[in-house]
């Protein structure tokens, strides 16, 4: 993956070719071997003047093969790696280029803010002004309605994926922070604050996703469990503000595929878009108990070093969110980890990984789990 | 993109009014108006006009808003379940000094949404709270 961040230099496609390259070298593969590639991105029509992926991937890497694109707003990246899952389940393919990247920072944050509301309902939540951090805003208003956490719960989340985030070289904003610094940051969408919420980034995620043993020296990585679920694209149609239907169902269903319970896992990567979708995240998934991760998250019991370690990449909010990569980054994240490699936030000898990768305010969720052992 | 005036008047009935769906089959309410019933599938449904009250399910200010809302920056949005009715998303305006609550009273009133003079205005729906 390239860095997270920052690339006024760099087009989507200089950031999508590195990421590739840089696959392809840490799998010991030639770019000749790839016969499909699945190209996550939301926003390139919209903020590049670019559709088409597919084959302008395809194109620029001298090949012929199929290629596509596929969309699920923040959660096409986790799409992306399901199709890949489903395409070498049917057998049709033996190595499959999935790559996730987005261009979002040569536009004024207004534009490219407006660009993201795509992904939220156009005629019953963005006609009104609703913008996704006031979606997001109004789940973390119901659940301290419902569960009685505040401000200080939501700080100590973005604090932690700071702290993991500092020990990442890709991450966006690779920088701790205080508490302070998160709870009196500027208001975005109250009760979220600028501290709360995921930044804008350029970057690009890339994975070689095989049907057989790797030839590269590195461990071998298993995707196990890879589940996609959707719900109501709008928040006023679910039955609840204080948990995704969609993650729970994905994630049950994965569990189901991958013969695991929550327990089982090792480390994940969580969709942390905005603080309170981490907390969400956590109790989706099983980790822990309805209304109890905001108090688990104060007692740092989610940093790499504990007993359940999350978003050891920094997170969306700290190693930031160039929306089409991120749901491949996390299985990239995942992967180091499995593999040992994650130096700095190597959690310890970890067996099973989970990545949860969230669209829109919950309408989409792609769940995979990934293990070293078999 | 610019707005499409055609797609505007489209939506006139569920804009200037609280008119929604009911399922004749399993009862379920929708709004805006549906063709078929999300939850049971059926097609029997039926114009519904809600009633204008109701009371905040969920609410934030927003600080920072598409360019279009600028000029109303901060402004409240919220999810308010009517009394007969479904939870929809709407503002809520004329606040002024008041503290917003889960569960505080408001009613339905019609208040332009968005546009300049070079776009499309906008109207349709917002709240107000009732007073004691």
């Amino acid at each position: 993956m390239t860095k997270f961040g920052e690339h006024f230099e760099k087009s989507l496609l200089d950031l999508s070719l590195e990421a590739t390259f840089g696959a392809l070298t840490s799998a010991s593969l030639t770019k000749d071997t790839i016969d499909a590639i699945v190209v996550s991105n939301m926003l390139s029509d919209t903020l590049s003047g670019q559709g088409h992926l597919g084959a302008l991937i395809s194109g620029s890497l001298g090949l012929t093969v199929e290629a596509f694109r596929v969309e699920g707003a923040c959660a096409s990246g986790g799409i992306a790696v399901k199709k890949a899952v489903d395409m070498l389940k049917a057998g049709t393919h033996k190595n499959i280029l999935v790559l996730g990247v987005e261009k979002m920072c040569d536009h004024s944050s207004s534009e490219t803010t407006q660009a993201l509301t795509n992904a939220s309902d156009a005629e019953k939540e963005a006609f009104y002004g609703i913008t996704f951090p006031g979606l997001y805003a109004m789940m973390a208003r119901r659940y301290f309605y419902e569960y009685q956490i505040g401000q200080a719960e939501l700080a100590a989340v973005s604090v932690k994926n700071h702290y993991h985030g500092a020990r990442n070289k890709k991450a966006h904003f690779p920088k701790e922070i205080s508490e302070k610094v998160a709870m009196t940051s500027s208001k975005i969408a109250d009760p979220l604050r600028l501290f709360d919420c995921s930044p804008i980034s350029d970057g690009a995620a890339a994975l070689v996703l095989s049907s057989h043993e790797p030839q590269s020296q590195r461990k071998p990585v298993r995707i196990v469990g890879s589940s996609i679920a959707t719900d109501s694209v709008s928040l006023q149609e679910r039955k609840s503000l204080t948990s995704i239907k969609a993650a729970e169902l994905a994630g049950k269903r994965a569990y189901i595929e991958a013969g695991i319970s929550s327990n089982d896992v090792d480390v994940a990567e969580v969709h942390d878009c905005f603080t309170i979708a981490e907390i969400l995240a956590l109790e989706d998934l099983g980790f822990f108990k309805r209304g109890t991760a905001g108090y688990a998250t104060m007692q740092k019991k989610t940093y790499y070093d504990q007993e359940m370690p999350i978003n050891t990449s920094g997170g969306l909010k700290s190693c930031g969110h160039p929306v089409g990569a991120t749901g491949v980054k996390q299985v990239v994240e995942i992967t180091e980890q499995l593999q040992g490699t994650a130096e700095g936030r190597q959690v310890d000898n970890p067996q099973y990984g989970l990545t949860h990768n969230v669209g829109g305010s919950g309408a989409t969720c792609a769940v995979h789990i990934l293990t070293n052992t078999l | 993109m610019k707005k499409s005036v055609v797609a505007e008047w489209r939506r006139y009935e569920d804009r200037y009014r609280l008119m929604g769906s009911v399922c004749l089959l399993c009862k379920e309410n929708f709004f805006p108006r549906v063709t078929h019933c999300v939850r049971c599938g059926s097609s029997d449904v039926r114009d519904r006009l809600f009633l204008r009250e109701g009371e905040i399910y969920s609410f934030s200010k927003i600080h920072v808003s598409p360019e279009q809302f600028q000029k109303q920056v901060p402004y409240y949005v919220a999810l308010i379940k009517l009394d007969n009715g479904p939870v929809i998303s709407s503002q809520i305006v004329d606040v002024g000094s008041e503290k917003l609550f889960v569960g505080m009273r408001v009613y339905a009133v019609f208040r332009k949404v968005s546009g300049t003079g070079e776009q499309a205005l906008t109207y349709g729906i917002k709240f107000r709270l009732t007073k004691k």
